[in-house]
């Protein structure tokens, strides 16, 4: 009796074990063509940009012919290391005529087993330089686009990033992001009297520029969405406050006058209001103020630390960083502050969320142990990590929301420097700063 | 008794059940973290045919058939009588078939081993047991088909026509082509031919389309599903069409367009394609390509 009751019960835990055979919908008749292989970087050779008369230009590259050299090797190094184009180039390769450059000798190029082809022309037209940029498909033997410019010598280097952004737009379907300008802090000297002074400099680190002396401690700067202003944190005086630094001035002004403690400084994408985060008896809430200044508006009110925010590209909502549960976790609201609830539930610590400039996506540091750089979806689900080292955080995006910019800590001596990583998390690079550097924020693409 | 018997032993009995209960329970519900990942099989390209022929098809249409037989015919040879009784009629046992050489040398003990160019006749055989004439070694034969030899002398019959496996090799009524062909003739080329042409032409597009999925997030989802039309020559007799796209969404929306134009170009750097001329009517429009990322 006793053992048919045991066999009884045993039996009916046995049907949780069935298992379920998913169908799989094969198409009707059609030939299924799989690629089974990893992603091939597509091979790209870029030949000397051809003049049509080698003369003296006003720029820091010397004739238009150096010029046209400095040109490609500029898209070269830009192309190079992102995880979808194999550069090659200019050196070592046959360079067109200036009346070849928008009609190559495809017979030539398929020889050389390269994919697609870069060449341009540079001319000097008054006291401006004329690029043009053209790319094409070597084995189809066709254009695929082309484009021209005309630039003040001193800003040739963009000319390079806009035929950049024009070939990496056309091959990856994302949208450009070489011509723009990240701001970022740098750092020097021993450890216990770290300078930290907010700099600035093109995406490929050239023209670069310290804004501030070191003087006053200088952290989170952002980009204004029109690159007239950088909004950052200084110790100025001993008190951290938030400052508008005028790029075109060279000036400064306090975002809100308070006796308060107040950082973690944000733009609205489109550049109107500015979110911060203000310290009062204890507790720390985020404040939008609009840009021209005026009254500050207390977007949360819970017990703990609110902190950090990052505006929708729509504007209509915000995600932040909040302690109210216990330990640091994401939460979205409204953008006038309602309909708080938490997003991450992953485990561990959420910190400094960022929403991409696509939407689709919100970066932000995983703290389990390491720190390490993640995305999520904007409804919390799917949590994918990007980067897997000691300690990686503060993401920011890269205007078109396919690369994240991040800084690294070295285990032991603490040094920081800038990285980059896309989206899927394969294709990782150190960005060339002259000295140790933390903070990044990537600028949107220049107008 | 019910009352009885739940105490002691069944206490501890029924104890032990709700425990490893439990334990199973526990154990399904929190599975130790994902499936250990085996390592992927080699993948094998495998095309199903699932169009079904409504006509009668044959990769040689107009073909001649095989004449039913072999020119020369051995003489019907007379069935060995079998007594009545002897053996069930619903219990055909496949018959060996001795060589007609070695038969032709009448030896006691033929080896019975069966040659690799065995026949098996469908007629039912008589059980040796029954047989008049003596089978070798009859008794202690303890093998489940012995040696059963045709009923009149080997050396009636010459060499090349046989009978054996008639029902088999029936051949076609009325052929009269000397051996043409060994296929039936039929109206139409069949499906496995078109699958054929399928196959062509997937092998010759899917060297192009390795590594060509565009990089990003869930570029992978990407279906292109192109259509295209064919010249005698191979080449394109227009540009492909998008049939359509499948698996897009607002990550992988941007690369969606460069998904199509990768498989477009992965079917122009294809061109022309190798394809036999004489068939162009079957091959000129072939099923829609769809193009993906391995899953």
């Amino acid at each position: 009796m006793k053992f048919r009751l045991t066999i009884l019960l045993t039996l009916l835990a046995t049907p949780a074990l069935a298992q379920q055979i998913p169908a799989d919908p094969t198409s009707e008749a059609a030939i299924d063509v799989v690629d089974d292989s990893d992603w091939q970087d597509t091979s790209i050779a870029i030949t000397d940009f051809a003049t049509d008369a080698d003369v003296p230009t006003a720029t820091n590259a010397g004739t238009t012919a150096q010029l046209g050299r400095g040109l490609s090797r500029i898209i070269a190094g830009n192309l190079r290391n992102n995880g979808l184009f194999k550069p090659t180039g200019p050196d070592g390769l046959p360079q067109p005529s200036f009346g070849e450059v928008q009609a190559p000798s495809f017979g030539l190029w398929q020889g050389r087993s390269t994919e697609m082809l870069v060449q341009g022309s540079v001319r000097a037209v008054g006291g401006q330089i004329a690029v043009g940029c053209y790319l094409f498909d070597v084995a189809l033997g066709q254009q695929l686009t082309g484009a021209t410019w005309t630039v003040a010598p001193g800003d040739w280097r963009r000319a390079a990033h806009k035929c950049s952004d024009l070939v990496y737009s056309r091959l990856s379907g994302e949208n450009p992001f070489f011509d723009s300008r990240i701001a970022y802090i740098a750092e020097t000297g021993p450890k216990s009297r770290r300078i930290k002074r907010l700099a600035v400099m093109d995406s490929d680190g050239a023209n670069h520029r310290f804004l501030t002396t070191g003087q006053a401690m200088a952290l989170t700067p952002r980009y204004s969405p029109d690159y007239r202003s950088i909004l950052y944190l200084s110790y100025l005086n001993g008190n951290p406050r938030i400052y508008v630094y005028d790029l075109a001035t060279n000036s400064q002004r306090l975002v809100t006058a308070t006796g308060n403690p107040t950082f973690a400084p944000r733009w609205s994408p489109d550049g109107r209001w500015i979110l911060y985060s203000m310290a009062t008896a204890g507790n720390t809430d985020i404040y939008r103020i609009s840009a021209q200044g005026g009254a500050s508006q207390r977007l949360t009110s819970s017990p703990g630390i609110n902190i950090g925010g990052s505006f929708s590209p729509d504007s209509s909502k915000i995600v932040f960083e909040s302690d109210r549960s216990g330990s640091q976790q994401v939460y979205v609201m409204n953008v006038d502050g309602s309909d708080q609830r938490r997003i991450s539930f992953f485990g561990g610590r959420a910190a400094t969320p960022e929403w991409s400039p696509r939407g689709d996506q919100i970066a932000f540091t995983h703290i389990a142990g390491n720190f390490r750089v993640a995305v999520m979806s904007p409804g919390g689900g799917t949590l994918r990590y990007l980067t897997d080292s000691w300690q990686d955080e503060a993401p920011s995006w890269a205007p078109n929301g396919r690369i994240i910019q991040f800084f690294r800590s070295e285990r032991g001596s603490g040094k920081a420097s800038l990285w980059q990583v896309d989206l899927t998390g394969r294709n990782e690079r150190r960005l060339p700063t002259p000295a140790d550097a933390s903070d990044p924020a990537w600028g949107p693409i220049r107008p | 008794m019910a009352s009885r018997a739940l105490h002691g032993e069944d206490y501890a009995g029924l104890a032990l059940a709700a425990a490893l209960h439990a334990g199973l329970l526990a154990l399904l519900i929190y599975q130790p973290g994902p499936a250990r990942q085996l390592p992927a099989p080699e993948r094998i390209a495998v095309t199903l045919s699932e169009e079904t022929g409504l006509q009668s098809a044959s990769p040689e249409p107009q073909a001649q058939a095989a004449p039913p037989a072999a020119p020369v015919i051995a003489p019907e040879p007379e069935p060995a009588p079998a007594p009545p009784g002897a053996a069930p009629p619903s219990q055909p046992l496949p018959k060996v078939q001795a060589e007609p050489v070695a038969a032709q040398v009448p030896r006691p003990a033929p080896r019975p081993i069966p040659k690799p160019k065995q026949r098996v006749a469908a007629t039912p055989a008589p059980r040796p047991v029954a047989q008049p004439r003596p089978a070798p070694r009859p008794a202690a034969q303890n093998r489940p088909a012995p040696v059963q030899r045709a009923a009149p002398a080997p050396a009636a019959r010459p060499a090349g026509g046989s009978r054996i496996a008639d029902d088999f090799l029936k051949g076609v009524p009325g052929a009269q082509a000397n051996a043409a062909s060994r296929n039936p003739p039929a109206a139409n080329i069949g499906p496995q031919i078109r699958a054929s042409f399928a196959q062509s032409v997937l092998r010759q597009v899917r060297p192009n389309w390795q590594g060509r999925v565009p990089q990003g997030v869930n570029t992978e989802k990407l279906v292109t599903i192109l259509a295209i039309e064919l010249n005698r020559d191979g080449t394109l007799a227009k540009p492909p069409t998008i049939v359509g796209q499948e698996g897009i969404d607002d990550s992988n929306r941007a690369q969606a367009q460069r998904h199509a134009e990768a498989a477009m170009r992965a079917v122009q750097l294809s061109t022309p394609f190798q394809l036999p001329a004489e068939f162009y009517d079957t091959w000129k429009k072939l099923p829609p390509l769809r193009f993906r990322k391995s899953t």
